[in-house]
């Protein structure tokens, strides 16, 4: 089979190459049936308790993820006709949305309120776009009366006015995003406008993260591109890898596509998720490339015949370049227990694209390198580039002094063990974006001035009319209240409260929970006799069993998330001796469980990979101590990643557990490479020593190369996002304790171990 | 030539009945016979859109075409011994009343708020009111037959005095009584907002309507109401509607 590949490139260049693109843009053609879906809320599992309650509050009370628009001018009060007309406009707008169930501003407030004829009035806060000032100041003495509701809309100087809209509760977040800021962006030329709210950043990152992506993933390119000229000093070399890598990830996405039309699955749907697919099939489908060009350079140098360097270079690679493909697809389908649905699909079309990019190395490569009429006295085949050198000068070293270098390599390893113990698991959403950033300062201006930007959501069942409830309820939000990360909570006794006071001639004494539950029922059904049905639909339920208190938080980690809701629990339990019962619930909330499952089932994900790689080794290698020396310089590097994590100080997230995908796939690339070097010069029967200085300079090099190609990566650095930033920075760490664990502690390793892995390897020979 | 020249006359004269027929219709709907005043009571289940039942009994007493309405409320429970009064004014707020039993209190509300939903159903105040014939432009738009009925099909505009809350709203019209069996309401967006189906019984020689189903379209709420007990023209007095009558419900 390795054989009749070979011969189909090497005596049949052309067709070899015409068959294999056409299959390849066979399966590129799915791209047609490739369905976008910035949908956040897809990603998310279904199954997930919070989720179900999440989704039983959503339905009866409708959603609490609001987006938070504060505009104004700073300095001036905003309780003058134009602004206050502005807010009238842009409220009637949103409420044209059909994604949009409710707009809560100043223009949209109901007063309940008694006229000078001792009417109780219940109209409309702002009658009419256009006011007078006289009228504009009547509603600013209106709201100075109901503090809870002025501070949920107007800022602390009164200077900026807070819109919070409410979508529907199937809401696409990021079309909701966009018909929110667009339309305030629009409407308020001329005012400073924040935004803030947990659907407004899920709504922008996936924008965000797509526009950031698209840059990023050229200038890596290009990055890649100088590397891989500067080595290879060859145009048409570089042509070939990044030709076939671009043509792997066109396969890979046509493949998810087809996947799509056959099945019609959400799993197999390209959301925000796969977006970082060409990166990391970028990363990985490079390396197959590299290898046997840097191999077929080397044996052209020695052999001065093109068709015997590159039959040579293929004999000896096209196992381990299959081995190391098969290993970084089986890492991937690991993903298929990932707990979110579009993670199932990337994991498999990645997996297909690492395969594809194997057939296409093992089938292009080769042939275009036949085609090719190679001047074999040129520099770029006869002398060795700089890194080439150095990376020989490298394995000197580790070989003159095998005992230091392992003792180093094993000191780093150490560290990053103490490290690991250092790293703190937290995701704050906000601190996806730097400091200076639009939206995490719109995040703090929003904290500082207003009620905040997020909110957690709590259900309380019980007899909602019987005041001894209502009373309980009054003495959690106070609690809630009392925590400085809880700027305002708000529920229907704060509603309550305001209808006694208003039916009591607005005596402030009365401004407190009715003494009977006759009183609570009358009041609720006053209410009814001019609002809407909907207007309290948010706060209580229609049998009055079940209510929500929404408390707005300033931003939170989500560490702090959870150390809150056991605060809530403990209070809870303490204190309430009526049939009140608390669930702690919304958005944040649920994304919090989400992020610790999604980083648990990583973990998860990394250990299996780990142990399938392992026992693929032995399978392919026949002998257990090969499948365990495989998967040494990959645990070796997720030691040393997570280690320094916890010694920079990054917080692992779940952006980090999916890197460490790039890590498995590229790290047991090295060490594969290495043992199957390692077992061809051993078979050669050169002397001990020899067999690992001729090892480590027939990989060493190809392995420099990968990892130099794919400081491309570094582009990430410059990301708008965080999480990119820090994958970016990882990136580099992963490829450089990659490389070293394969260099400075497998090759040690081998040298220290060489009589009996020279003799198993003899002796699978010689069966 | 001469057809289509009459055709084109036809043509024109058809579209002058239909627009004149608009306008007739209204009137003839609006001069139909109405009694002068109706005692009922009146059960309303409203249903949200998860499905939860909310139901309300009352005893309502009304006259002047709903004008000045008295209602006692029978149940829930809760809600028992609420009494309500309402009288609409032509130029000025409509006056609201309501007798709180718990409170021992009346309270007066007003409200100027033609769209403010009538005892949290899906019916708003416009909703229960009479449309003034000059408040509002008609067309006819069609004749339909839906279940062996024959129907004129009116499409309501109100004018700016009107302070509708709708754009427009569809009417079908019984031909052989005249009776509204259903509407369409569209919203300022000229969207779909609300559906609502009438029945209608003989009673004392009136197209008395025995049961309103209103539904939401926009928030998947509705609201059946079903009305028994009806007593038409049993000269009901005015001075029934004054505050002190709310405290203690008539027997019947």
């Amino acid at each position: 089979m390795k054989n009749w590949i070979i011969k189909q490139s090497t005596n049949h260049p052309y067709r070899t190459i015409i068959i294999s693109i056409m299959i390849t843009l066979l399966f590129a053609s799915g791209m047609r049936f490739l369905v976008i879906d910035d949908d956040f809320l897809k990603m998310l599992p279904e199954d997930m308790p919070s989720r179900a309650i999440w989704e039983n509050v959503e339905e009866e009370f409708g959603t609490t993820d609001f987006i938070y628009i504060a505009f104004g001018q700073k300095g001036e009060s905003a309780f003058n006709p134009q602004t206050l007309k502005a807010v009238k406009e842009l409220t009637d707008s949103l409420e044209k949305f059909s994604d949009i169930d409710e707009v809560i501003s100043v223009a949209s407030y109901k007063k309940i309120d008694n006229d000078s004829d001792g009417f109780m009035v219940v109209e409309d806060l702002m009658p009419d776009k256009n006011i007078t000032q006289k009228q504009a100041n009547d509603i600013y003495e209106y709201l100075c009366k109901h503090e809870t509701i002025k501070s949920r809309v107007v800022s602390k100087n009164n200077d900026y006015l807070n819109i919070i809209v409410r979508p529907i509760t199937d809401f696409k977040v990021n079309v909701f995003a966009d018909h929110v800021t667009s339309t305030a962006n629009e409407m308020l030329e001329g005012y400073e406008i924040h935004f803030g709210g947990i659907s407004y950043m899920t709504g922008m990152i996936p924008m965000i993260i797509k526009n950031d992506v698209r840059v990023l993933i050229i200038i890596a390119l290009l990055i890649m591109i100088t590397i891989l000229y500067l080595n290879f000093r060859n145009v048409y070399a570089v042509f070939m890898i990044i030709g076939t890598i671009l043509l792997s990830m066109f396969a890979m996405v046509g493949f998810l596509g087809y996947v799509y039309k056959i099945t019609g699955s959400d799993r197999f749907l390209f959301t925000m998720v796969n977006t970082s697919m060409p990166i990391i099939l970028l990363t990985i489908a490079n390396s197959d490339s590299v290898h046997i060009l840097t191999h077929f350079f080397r044996n052209l140098r020695k052999m001065k015949d093109k068709r015997l360097a590159i039959k040579n270079s293929m004999g000896s690679l096209l196992k381990p370049i299959f081995i190391t493909s098969f290993t970084t697809f089986l890492a991937f389908i690991t993903l298929i227990s990932a707990p979110i649905q579009p993670m199932i699909g990337f994991g498999l079309a990645v997996g297909f694209g690492v395969m594809w990019a194997f057939f296409l190395s093992s089938t292009i490569i080769p042939s275009a390198i036949m085609i090719k009429k190679w001047k074999i006295n040129s520099k770029s085949i006869q002398r060795e580039s700089i890194l080439e050198k150095f990376i020989n000068h490298f394995g000197s070293v580790v070989f003159d002094h095998p005992k230091k270098t392992f003792s180093i390599a094993l000191c780093l390893i150490v560290i990053a063990i103490i490290g690991i113990f250092m790293i703190k698991i937290e995701t704050n959403p906000i601190k996806f974006f730097p400091p200076g950033h639009e939206i995490r300062e719109s995040s703090h201006f929003l904290d500082k001035e207003m009620t905040g930007s997020m909110n957690i959501t709590m259900k309380a069942k019980g007899d909602l009319l019987d005041p001894n409830i209502l009373k309980e309820i009054e003495k959690l939000q106070n609690f809630l209240e009392d925590d400085p990360n809880i700027l305002l909570t708000v529920s229907i006794v704060d509603v309550i409260k305001q209808m006694h006071q208003a039916i009591m001639d607005d005596d402030p004494k009365y401004d407190v929970i009715p003494d009977s539950k006759g009183k609570v029922a009358n009041l609720f059904t006053m209410y009814s006799m001019s609002g809407d049905p909907d207007d309290l639909a948010a706060l209580i339920d229609y049998d009055y069993s079940s209510g929500l208190i929404v408390a707005q938080l300033k931003n939170l980690s989500t560490n702090k998330l959870v150390v809150l809701q056991s605060k809530i629990k403990e209070y809870m339990d303490k204190n309430i001796t009526t049939d009140l019962t608390i669930e702690t619930t919304g958005m944040f909330v649920f994304l919090t469980e989400f992020i610790h499952l999604l980083l648990s089932s990583s973990l998860i994900s990394i250990l299996s990979s780990i142990i399938l790689i392992g026992l693929t080794g032995w399978i392919f290698f026949k002998n257990i101590r090969w499948g365990i020396l495989a998967v040494i310089p990959l645990s070796g590097a997720v030691i040393i990643n997570f280690g320094m994590m916890g010694i920079l100080g990054i917080t692992l997230n779940h952006v980090i557990g999916l890197l460490t995908a790039i890590i498995i796939g590229v790290g047991v690339d090295f060490a594969i490479h290495y043992i199957a070097s390692y077992k061809k010069h051993a078979l050669a029967n050169y002397n001990h020593d020899e067999i690992n200085r001729l090892t480590f300079k027939d990989v060493g090099y190809p392995i420099a190369l990968d990892v130099a190609s794919n400081m491309g990566f570094g582009a990430m650095l410059f990301s708008v996002l965080v999480p990119l930033r820090d994958m970016g920075g990882l990136a580099i760490l992963s490829m450089l304790s990659t490389s070293i664990g394969t260099l400075v502690l497998l090759a040690p390793l081998m040298l220290f171990f060489k009589n009996k892995l020279i003799e198993i390897t003899l002796k699978q020979n010689s069966v | 030539m001469k057809i289509k020249k009459i055709l084109l006359i036809i043509f024109v004269y058809s579209t002058f009945i239909f627009a004149m027929s608009g306008l007739e219709l209204a009137k003839k709907i609006d001069n139909k016979k109405k009694p002068k005043d109706s005692k009922s009571n009146t059960t309303m289940v409203l249903t949200n859109k998860s499905g939860k039942q909310q139901s309300k009994t009352i005893r309502s007493i009304q006259k002047d075409d709903n004008k000045k309405q008295i209602i006692w409320f029978l149940s829930p429970a809760r809600d028992k011994g609420v009494a309500f009064l309402k009288i609409e004014h032509k130029n000025k707020d409509d006056e609201m009343c309501l007798w709180l039993p718990a409170f021992k209190k009346i309270r007066r509300i007003r409200s100027s708020d033609k769209s403010d939903n009538f005892m949290g159903s899906d019916m708003s105040y416009e909703d229960m009111t009479t449309r003034d014939l000059d408040e509002y432009k008609y067309e006819l738009l069609r004749e339909e037959t839906l279940n062996d009925t024959d129907l004129y099909v009116l499409k309501n505009i109100p004018l700016p005095k009107a302070k509708s809350t709708y754009s427009y709203i569809i009417s079908w019209v019984n031909k052989n009584n005249l009776t509204i069996v259903k509407e369409k309401f569209f919203d300022q967006n000229d969207k779909l907002y609300k559906i609502k189906t009438v029945k209608y019984e003989k009673i004392d020689d009136y197209d008395t309507p025995t049961e309103f189903f209103m539904e939401d379209v926009q928030n998947g709420h509705n609201t059946k109401i079903t009305i028994t007990n009806v007593e038409l023209d049993t000269e009901v007095k005015d001075y029934l509607f004054q505050e002190k009558n709310l405290k203690r419900a008539p027997r019947w």
